[in-house]
């Protein structure tokens, strides 16, 4: 026993007592730390043609850039797919890497990137005190051959880079990504209700595609696919936001998921072929269709759900019978107010809103009092048949609805209420914007449209 | 025993050396024409590092705050150079302002939002920072833009001031009874009225004292009147005590507090041209009420008097004189009374040996607040004892000052340029359009 106890003991001093004289990484932790800065300058002016960066913001949508980086006077140039002027003008600025939990890339004075993250909505739109939600700081992830990854350091959206050409240099450099967006824009424009075709077991369904251009923060540049699936019924959806590139459009983040399909990037096949790739690499020709493509009916409550009746006297799509019953209407409440002297309520516009999940439709009367806002609310509950009759019954009523409905009974009690309605797109004469038209079964001269 | 010998002998591993010199360095290539002004005008002469790179670090993670374009951020500095440090370098000196100054200037693009989505404009801290915000939005073009810049700088310096001589005891008693901490909810008119210069200046006494400093030094005297003036009688109480607390605050520093708003006010008039510190403008908004103008003081003496002017009056004064061998009138004064924005009152004092007479000629006048032209329009004289008394020297009045004010177009300005701090902020006057030597000037008052 007691050798046992001595063997380990001696055991213990050889293992216990060996001086640490190695470190647990490869060196010393300022060493390793600028060997994480150098590293990524040395990548970031590795590109002698520059970057093709797209990234997505967490509030906006998504957006692209190219950006040459210049290591001695740590100057970056940038285009970017904000603005016509931001899409056309180099701009030059500061940036610097710094070592933060890795190294990390910083756009360390204004830029076009920093739009994006500019908290005044003077700027660049976006909420105030937040912006589109973006970052000016991004850390560094990692770099395989032409490609580099970076992820915002603030609201995590990642910055994928990949290394340009000389050719794609020259384009972005004399205004090249301006055209490539307007090519896309004149596409969209002129394939007014553009679509991809899609095997689903057996069946092919469509994907009618909408892009949205604009850098609003709850919709712009963002892309969706909507359409119905093979029982002809169900409405599906996808949405992804996506930068603009010299020569196609990458969407960011995930993609866009439509039918378990992963969407990743539109390009050009030939000079006019748009075509849109999925994760597997399989190509979808985008395809113009004559008229939309789900009827609106299936689509009310589930993908369109309001129906903006103008505020006008008049409107394009309107029968004689509805202009004439709205102004009834319209005179008839002008006898109420909710407080002398602000005056008589006035008729504007009505907003019918849809829920097809709960089939309910809620419309309301927007009647201001003088200056001040006031509205009335009828809900509704409605059956749509298979064929797309829709018919609504109206629930109970608020009290200033009661006293006010029968002076909106032309609409309402007479029409509305009792009436059964088909749906279908319309599409306004003047703006060429697409609308809603209803007509009465019952009474065919009763027919108005909305916008959806 | 051995064993426990053995193992507590094991010493454990030495704590690993980092060079710190080394370690996370974040020292950005400075190689620009910027960056060399910088660095002569400010780190080299003050010890101040202008910042100007973005770094969250300085604005605190909770917030989103947009990078400086780089092309604002030398009108920036330019402003915070020669309409705060120099100003105090040349009245508070060269030691104070390099050992007071700020010795971190910041710069952000964007403002610092609130939850409430007003903005940081700066803050200061701890003596030694000031962080600047929404400087992409400073047009150097646009002088209210840049006078407002100016306000802020002096608003935070002035809390600089405040780390390190507190600011005084009474300061904060004056209005302690209204200080709101919610003061985005507060109107304007209601700052105004329980005696603040802003809203903001009613949140506590600590910003009110930062806010009253930068206002009395930035925006001026006239603006800082025209506010108390506007105020009730509470209210303008205490703003003016407020305004003779922050005077011996300085004071007590060894600072002449309007040889400072002198020279802070001489950048924001001649250089910045901002139309709210011009005396048109104050002359438009019916600021002062009377200009008092006795050849016979020393102002006169000190600054000149151009003998356009000089004649009439002195012939005016010898008229009066001349007009009764036993009284022996003497002219006291010649006052222009600005009864309204249009109505003028010229009122000649004349005593004799015991008492002083007025006597009033009426006129209309016209101000362009933009260009500052002044035409003065004799008009039927009104009634009362001092419209009579003003008969007696019609024929010489009328040969004389009513024959210099009429037919011409003068401009108002702040005149005698060569005024000294003790009386810059009360003295105002005319020139001939096109002709500045041909000029008077007076003893601005603010009551009738």
């Amino acid at each position: 026993m007691n050798r046992i106890l001595y063997l380990f003991a001696v055991l213990l001093a050889f293992a216990s007592c060996k001086k640490e004289d190695k470190l647990n990484f490869e060196d010393r932790p300022e060493v390793r730390m600028n060997q994480a800065i150098s590293e990524l300058n040395t990548i970031l002016t590795s590109s002698a043609n520059g970057w093709i960066g797209t990234m997505s913001t967490e509030a906006g949508g998504g957006y692209g850039f190219y950006m040459a980086f210049d290591g001695t006077n740590q100057v970056v140039q940038m285009i970017g797919d904000m603005t016509d002027a931001s899409a056309t003008t180099l701009a030059p600025s500061t940036y610097r890497v710094k070592a933060n939990a890795g190294a990390e890339l910083i756009f360390d004075t204004y830029n076009y990137i920093s739009l994006l993250s500019d908290p005044n909505p003077a700027s660049f739109g976006g909420a105030t005190g937040t912006g589109l939600k973006s970052d000016v700081e991004f850390l560094f992830e990692r770099s395989r051959g032409d490609s580099l990854v970076l992820t915002g350091k603030k609201y995590r959206q990642v910055l994928k880079m990949v290394k340009a050409t000389a050719a794609q240099k020259t384009a972005y450099t004399t205004g090249g990504l301006k055209t490539s967006i307007d090519k896309v824009k004149t596409f969209f424009i002129t394939n007014k209700y553009p679509y991809i075709d899609i095997l689903s077991g057996n069946s092919t369904i469509k994907a009618g595609i909408t892009i949205n251009t604009t850098n609003g923060l709850a919709a712009g540049k963002r892309i969706t696919f909507t359409g119905v699936q093979a029982d002809g019924a169900t409405v599906i959806s996808g949405v992804s936001k996506y930068g603009f590139k010299v020569d196609d459009f990458d969407l960011v983040g995930d993609g866009l998921t439509y039918n378990g399909i992963k969407f990743v990037r539109f390009a050009w096949k030939d000079a006019t072929t748009l075509v849109v790739y999925d994760s597997a690499g399989k190509e979808y020709v985008v395809k113009n269709s004559a008229a939309p493509l789900t009827p609106l009916y299936i689509l009310l409550g589930a993908g369109y759900n309001t129906v903006a009746i103008p505020n006008a006297t008049t409107y394009p799509g309107w029968s004689a019978d509805f202009i004439a019953r709205r102004a009834t209407a319209a005179t008839s409440i002008t006898r109420w107010s909710i407080t002398t002297p602000r005056g008589a309520l006035r008729l504007q516009g009505i907003n019918m809103s849809f829920n097809n999940v709960t089939k309910r439709m809620v419309a309301v009367f927007d009647t201001p009092d003088g200056t001040s806002a006031f509205s009335l609310t009828f809900n509704y509950t409605y059956t749509r048949s298979d064929a797309g009759v829709f018919k609504f019954t109206l629930g109970a009523l608020g009290g200033n609805e009661s006293a006010i409905a029968g002076d909106l009974a032309t609409l309402l009690a007479q029409r509305l209420n009792v009436d059964s309605f088909t749906v279908d797109y319309f599409t306004n004469p003047t703006t060429g914007a697409l609308m809603a038209q209803f007509t009465s079964v019952e009474h065919p001269d009763f027919i108005f449209t909305g916008n959806i | 025993m051995l064993i426990v010998v053995l193992a507590n002998s094991c010493k454990k591993e030495d704590p690993l050396n980092v060079d710190f010199s080394q370690y996370n360095i974040d020292n950005p290539v400075a190689n620009t024409a910027l960056d060399k002004w910088l660095t002569t005008t400010f780190l080299d002469e003050y010890n101040i590092d202008v910042i100007y790179r973005y770094n969250r670090f300085y604005h605190g993670d909770d917030r989103d705050v947009a990078a400086v374009k780089v092309d604002k951020v030398q009108a920036q500095m330019q402003t915070v150079l020669e309409g705060f440090i120099l100003p105090y370098r040349k009245i508070a000196g060269t030691a104070f302002i390099k050992k007071m100054v700020p010795k971190q200037f910041v710069l952000f693009g964007s403002g610092s939002y609130n939850p409430d989505n007003s903005y940081t404009l700066a803050t200061a801290a701890a003596g030694r920072n000031i962080t600047i915000y929404a400087v992409n939005d400073f047009n150097v073009n646009a002088p209210g833009d840049v006078v407002g810049k100016l306000k802020t700088i002096h608003h935070e310096f002035t809390h600089t001031l405040n780390q390190i001589v507190p600011m005084p005891d009474d300061f904060q008693l004056i209005t302690k009874s209204t200080y709101l901490a919610t003061w985005t909810t507060t109107s304007d008119a209601t700052a105004r009225d329980n005696g603040y210069v802003t809203p903001y200046a009613s949140s506590q006494p600590g910003e009110d004292f930062a806010e009253t400093v930068s206002h009395l030094l930035a925006f001026g005297q006239a603006w800082f009147d025209a506010r108390a003036n506007s105020s009730t009688a509470v209210g303008k109480a205490a703003l003016k005590a407020k305004e003779a607390s922050v005077v011996q605050y300085f004071t007590n520093m060894g600072i002449d507090f309007r040889a400072l708003q002198m020279e802070v006010q001489n950048i924001v008039r001649n250089q910045y041209k901002y139309q709210q510190a011009s005396f048109r403008y104050w002359m438009g908004q019916n600021l002062f009420k009377t200009m008092t103008i006795n050849l016979e003081d020393g102002i006169y003496a000190a600054n000149g008097i151009s003998s356009d002017f000089a004649t009439p009056y002195n012939t005016f004064k010898a008229a009066v004189l001349a007009y009764s061998s036993t009284q022996k009138y003497h002219l006291d004064y010649i006052q222009l009374r600005f009864e309204s924005a249009t109505i003028l009152t010229v009122r000649a004092a004349f005593s004799n040996a015991t008492t002083q007479y007025f006597g009033d000629y009426s006129f209309n006048y016209t101000v362009n607040t933009t260009s500052g032209a002044v035409t003065f329009i004799k008009v039927a004289n009104g009634t009362g004892t001092t419209f009579n008394n003003g008969t007696l020297f019609t024929s010489s009045f009328t040969n004389t000052i009513q024959a210099y004010l009429t037919g011409k177009t003068f401009v108002a300005d702040w005149l005698p340029s060569t005024i000294t701090s003790a009386n810059y902020n009360s003295y105002g006057g005319f020139y001939l359009q096109g002709t500045p030597t041909n000029n008077f000037y007076g003893l601005l008052g603010q009551t009738l």
